[in-house]
């Protein structure tokens, strides 16, 4: 499994890439979605209110998913650091292993067991990720609502009385928001606990590799004792 | 030849509080996510669920729709602040664990120095 998700790391600077390119994506989106409302609020009042439904609704809906769609993005880049971070890990790991390889095997320091985060950190990570994602469908879902709401004119909407199936969507839209946008933070949070663990691990290893330099050596100086206290002998 | 005598590796202060603030952190942006879906989730549901805006646009004041609404325009005004202060905690926490590296690596540095005549002598024989 861990060797797995090393693999996997290793792709890193994809998931960068694929971050970049939907927050770039959202700006485009968000540009011509400024254009639509440019276009909505040169027109008077009553000809926005009763006949420019469908920019209205494009504009609800879009300001309902993009901000989603965005920290996906910001999601996915947060991710590849923790990917990055990953693959530093393996590397000093790989690095230490090689370099006891050169003692005795009856002499070599045990490799230390790593910190308890440390293999958590991916699934913390993939965690995050999946909060992004629930949090773009949720959006994305309340984006369709708006648009059901926003496709009648605006005095219409106002009168929606109690019981009204428009009433209760905009009461979904409202309510579903008030959680949501906290939510997202959540996956922020997620991700950068990922983050915080995949350096507390570099941290410990590269402490734990220095001592371990220092054992080495000892092991170094007892081996060519022993190599000299034989060939006295001899 | 002089040799720099290593010390082993110190843990520093940051290492100490770093911890601190990414449960700071974690626990911040937990309370706006909970006050978000119980308080504010509610609070709205209640405002425009049975309520024309007629209805919203006549509550005087004292009554409960128009405690809604200021609770639907008052908390959001520090919640997300708060979140913030909750992501920027994570981010000093992180700055914290970085700014231990330079100190690992000198002392690592300085246990190098002193291995390499080691290494030279016994590679000398």
């Amino acid at each position: 499994m861990q060797a797995m998700i090393g693999k996997m790391a290793r792709m890193y600077p994809l998931l960068v890439l694929m971050g970049f390119m939907i927050v770039a994506i959202a700006f485009v989106v968000g540009y011509f979605n400024s254009q639509t409302a440019a276009a909505y609020f040169a027109a008077s009042k009553a000809v926005r209110e009763t006949t420019l439904m469908a920019q209205r609704a494009s504009i609800e809906s879009t300001g309902l998913w993009l901000p989603y769609f965005k920290f996906l993005g910001i999601g996915l880049l947060m991710g590849g650091i923790v990917m990055a971070l990953r693959v530093i890990i393996d590397n000093l790991r790989a690095a230490g292993q090689e370099v006891l390889g050169n003692l005795p095997a009856e002499k070599r320091p045990a490799l230390p067991t790593p910190p308890w985060y440390a293999p958590l950190m991916p699934m913390v990570m993939m965690l995050g990720e999946v909060i992004f994602v629930a949090a773009l469908i949720v959006g994305l879902s309340l984006a369709g609502i708006a648009r059901q709401v926003f496709a009648h004119p605006i005095p219409e909407i106002d009168a929606a009385g109690a019981g009204s199936a428009l009433l209760a969507q905009a009461q979904t839209i409202q309510s579903v928001a008030a959680w949501l946008v906290p939510f997202k933070f959540l996956g922020v949070a997620t991700e950068f606990l990922a983050i915080v663990m995949g350096l507390a691990t570099i941290i410990f290893i590269l402490g734990a590799q220095t001592e371990m330099i220092d054992k080495g050596i000892q092991v170094a100086r007892t081996v060519r004792a022993e190599v000299n206290q034989k060939t006295a002998k001899v | 030849m002089t040799t720099t005598q290593p010390q082993s590796p110190t843990s520093g202060w940051q290492l100490r509080v770093f911890p601190l603030f990414t449960l700071l952190g974690w626990v911040l942006i937990l309370v706006s996510f909970l006050i978000g879906l119980f308080v504010l989730a509610p609070a709205a549901a209640s405002y425009w669920g049975g309520n024309a805006k007629a209805v919203r646009d006549a509550a005087d004041a004292g009554s409960a729709l128009l405690g809604q609404l200021q609770t639907l325009n008052v908390i959001p005004r520090w919640l997300e602040p708060l979140t913030f202060l909750g992501v920027a905690s994570f981010m000093l926490g992180i700055a914290l664990e970085f700014s231990t590296i330079p100190s690992l690596l000198r002392n690592r540095g300085q246990v190098l120095s002193a291995t390499f005549p080691l290494i030279v002598k016994l590679g000398g024989k």
